[in-house]
C-alpha cells in the first residue's frame, strides 16, 4: 500500500498573498504611501519654506526654481502642496479614527446588549444620518470658531452613523452565530467575547467602510476649507489652496488650484478604489 | 445520600414568541448523581435542547423560568454574574451537535482550545499548549501540534467534534452536557466519537446529560434514560430495562417505531403528530395519540411517580404494564 502524503494546508504568508493580489492595489497603495511620506518629510523635501513669499515673483508658471510655479503671494506651490498634505491628511485621518471607534463601540454594544438599548441606538443613528455633514460643520464652526477642530468634531459626528449602521448589521448576524454562544458556555464575559471574537470578526467590514469614508471625509474637509470655515490662511491646506488660487486662475495662472485639485482627486480616487477592493474581497470571502 | 451534581426541580420555561409567551417546558424534574450519565430522549421539539440551554442559562432574553436548577446544591437560575461565569468556566461543559458552527471560523484550533484554559490567568501559554496537546492525543487526534495551527475549515467534522470534546474536558468540569454530539457525523465516525466520549467520561467519572433521539445509543452510554414529550418528562428508568420494561405508552411507541435490521416486522410509527409544548392539553400531553386514553387522562395531568423503581407519568402504568402495543392503533381524525 502506498503512503498517501497528507495535504498540509497552512495559511498563506504575506509574500504569497502579495503575489496573488492585483497589481492595481499595489500601485494605489504605493501612491498613498508616497504621499504620506511626502507629508511626513515635507520639511526635508520642500525646496522653500511654505509661507515664504516673494511678492515680486507672484503667479509664475512652472520653472526650474519653482517646479509648480508660485501663487499670488509669490510662495512656492510645490512646497505648500507638500506641507498642505499634512493637514489635508491629518484631518480625515482623525475623523475616521474617531468615527470608527465610536461607531464600533456603539454598534457592538447595542448588538450585545440588545433590547431597548439597541432600538435607541438604531434610532439615534438614523437621526444623525439625517444631518448633512457640511451643515453640522458650519454649525460647529459657528460654535467653536474656524480651524481644524470644529470641522473634525462635526464630521466625526456625521460619519459615525455611516460606519455604525453597517457594522451593526454585520455584528448582529455574527452575534447570533453559534460560536458566540459556545464562548458564553466556556465562561467568557461579554467584554471578552466582544473584544476577542466579535470585533475581530467584523473588522474586515469596518476596514472597508473606514477606507471609503476616508475619501469622502477628505473631500468634505477640503470643501469646508474652501468655504473658509476650516484651516485658516496662511496655513497650507489643499482645500484652502483651491480657493486661494481662484483669483490667480482668472488671471491665467491655474497652477495653484489645479495642483491642489489633482492631489485631492488622486488621494480620494486611490482610497476609494482600495476601499472597494477590500469590500469586494470581503464579499468573495463571505 | 450524596448531593446530586444536577437537580432540576419543577422547571417551567416560557419563551416570548411574537409578543406572546409560549410554554416550552412544563414542570421538568431531573437529577444526575455524581459520575452518572443520564440519557434524555425524545422527538424533535420535545424540549431536550431547551432543558440543556436552561441549565446553561442560555435562554433568550425575555424568557421566564420558574422552578430550580441546582448545580451541586446552588441554584443556577439565581446565580449572579460572577458565579454564573465561574459555573460556566469550571462547573459545566457543553458539546454541541454541529461543531463547525460552534467554533469561531477565523481563529485557529489552538486559540479555541486554549482560550478557556487561559481565562483565569494562572496558566502560562506554554502550559496551556502542552495541556491541549495531550488532550488532543487523548481524543485520538494525531499530530496535535500541527492541528493547533490549523483553522476549523481545514478539519473534518469528526475531527472537529473531537476537538469539541477536548475543549469540553479542558477545564475539568463536573458535568458534561452533550446535545446530540454525534447527529451531524456519519455513522462510522459517530461510533468512534461516541466511544471516545464515553471512555473519557468514565475515566474522569464525569456526570453527563446526554441528549439524543437515538434510543439505542442513549441506552448504550447512559446509566438511566429519561424520555421527554411536549416539554414534559414522561418516564425515567435505568437504561438496561428501557427496552424490556418501558411503562409509558409513548416510550413503547418510540421503541416500536425504530426500523429494525433483519426483522420482517415493519416499524410502527406512533399515529398522529408530535404536539408542541405550547399546545399541551390540560390533561396528559400524550392523550391525543395514546390508544389507552381514558377520561381521566384528558382531564388530569399525570405526575411523575415511582412504579417499581422507575418513574413514569401515566395514570394507568401498573394496569397496562407489559401489554402496550400500537399494532391496532388508528390515525386520529
Amino acid at each position: 500500500m502506498s503512503v498517501v502524503e497528507e495535504l498540509v494546508l497552512e495559511p498563506p504568508t504575506f509574500v504569497q498573498r502579495a503575489r496573488r493580489g492585483e497589481p492595481l492595489v499595489y500601485v494605489l497603495s504605493g501612491i498613498l504611501v508616497l504621499i504620506v511620506l511626502c507629508a511626513l518629510f515635507a520639511p526635508l523635501l520642500a525646496p522653500f519654506p511654505p509661507n515664504h513669499g516673494n511678492i515680486l515673483a507672484a503667479n509664475l508658471g512652472p520653472s526650474g526654481a519653482h517646479w509648480l510655479g508660485t501663487d499670488q503671494l509669490g510662495r512656492d506651490i510645490l512646497s505648500r502642496l507638500l506641507y498642505g498634505a499634512r493637514l489635508s491628511l491629518l484631518g480625515p485621518t482623525m475623523i475616521i479614527v474617531f468615527a470608527t471607534t465610536f461607531a464600533v463601540a456603539l454598534a457592538i454594544s447595542s448588538v450585545w446588549i440588545g433590547g431597548w438599548f439597541d432600538q435607541a441606538v438604531a434610532r439615534l443613528l438614523d437621526t444623525l444620518f439625517a444631518f448633512p455633514g457640511l451643515l453640522l460643520a458650519i454649525l460647529a464652526v459657528a460654535m467653536i470658531g474656524p480651524g481644524l477642530l470644529a470641522p473634525v468634531i462635526a464630521l466625526t459626528l456625521a460619519y459615525t452613523p455611516y460606519i455604525a449602521r453597517v457594522v451593526r448589521t454585520v455584528a448582529l448576524r455574527e452575534r447570533h452565530l453559534a460560536y458566540v454562544e459556545s464562548c458564553q458556555v466556556v465562561g467568557l464575559s461579554g467584554w471578552q467575547i466582544c473584544f476577542r471574537h466579535l470585533i475581530p470578526n467584523v473588522s474586515p467590514i469596518v476596514l472597508a467602510q473606514a477606507t471609503i469614508a476616508f475619501g469622502s471625509a477628505l473631500v468634505d474637509l477640503a470643501a469646508i476649507s474652501y468655504l473658509g470655515l476650516g484651516v485658516q490662511p496662511p496655513q497650507a491646506e489643499w482645500g484652502l489652496m483651491v480657493s486661494d488660487g481662484q483669483s490667480a486662475l482668472l488671471n491665467g495662472s491655474p497652477w495653484e488650484s489645479l495642483s491642489a485639485c489633482v492631489m485631492i482627486i488622486v488621494v480620494v480616487l486611490s482610497v476609494n478604489i482600495l476601499g472597494e477592493r477590500i469590500a469586494l474581497r470581503n464579499e468573495r470571502a463571505a | 445520600m450524596t448531593t446530586p451534581v444536577l437537580a432540576i426541580e419543577h422547571l417551567h420555561v416560557e419563551l416570548p414568541v411574537r409578543a406572546e409567551m409560549r410554554t416550552v417546558l412544563h414542570d421538568v424534574s431531573l437529577t444526575i448523581g455524581p459520575s452518572e450519565a443520564l440519557g434524555l430522549v425524545g422527538e424533535s421539539g420535545s424540549g431536550k435542547s431547551m432543558t440543556a440551554r436552561s441549565i446553561m442559562r442560555l435562554l433568550s432574553p425575555g424568557a421566564s423560568t420558574t422552578g430550580t436548577i441546582l448545580f451541586e446544591g446552588v441554584d443556577v437560575l439565581t446565580m449572579h454574574h460572577d458565579a454564573l461565569l465561574a459555573f460556566r468556566r469550571k462547573g459545566v461543559a457543553m458539546i454541541y451537535q454541529d461543531p463547525r458552527a460552534h467554533i469561531n471560523p477565523v481563529r485557529t484550533i489552538g486559540d479555541f482550545l486554549t482560550e478557556g484554559i487561559l481565562l483565569d490567568g494562572s496558566v502560562s501559554t506554554a502550559e496551556a499548549q502542552a495541556k491541549v496537546i495531550s488532550l488532543l492525543d487523548e481524543v485520538g487526534i494525531p499530530d496535535a501540534k500541527r492541528r493547533l495551527r490549523q483553522y476549523p475549515h481545514q478539519l473534518s467534522g469528526g475531527l472537529l467534534q473531537r476537538v469539541m470534546i477536548a475543549a469540553a474536558l479542558s477545564e475539568e468540569p463536573r458535568l458534561l452536557l452533550a446535545d446530540e454530539p454525534t447527529t451531524a457525523l456519519d455513522v462510522t465516525t459517530q461510533e468512534e466519537v461516541m466511544a471516545i466520549l464515553d471512555q473519557l467520561r468514565v475515566e474522569r467519572s464525569l456526570a453527563m446529560l446526554f441528549i439524543t433521539h437515538d434510543l439505542d445509543l442513549a441506552a448504550a452510554v447512559s446509566d438511566r434514560v429519561a424520555a421527554m414529550y411536549a416539554g414534559v418528562i414522561i418516564e425515567v428508568g435505568d437504561a438496561a430495562s428501557l427496552h424490556t420494561d418501558s411503562l409509558h405508552p409513548y416510550t413503547v411507541g418510540l421503541l416500536d417505531s425504530r426500523p429494525e435490521f433483519g426483522a420482517r416486522v415493519r416499524a410502527r410509527p406512533i399515529p398522529g403528530r408530535p404536539i408542541l409544548a405550547s399546545e399541551a392539553p390540560p390533561g396528559c400531553v400524550f392523550a391525543e395519540r395514546c390508544p389507552y386514553v381514558t377520561e381521566r387522562c384528558r382531564s388530569e395531568r399525570p405526575i411523575l411517580r415511582e412504579v417499581d423503581g422507575r418513574l413514569v407519568a401515566c395514570h394507568r402504568a401498573e394496569e397496562l404494564r407489559g401489554t402496550i402495543s400500537f399494532a391496532g392503533a388508528q390515525e386520529p381524525r
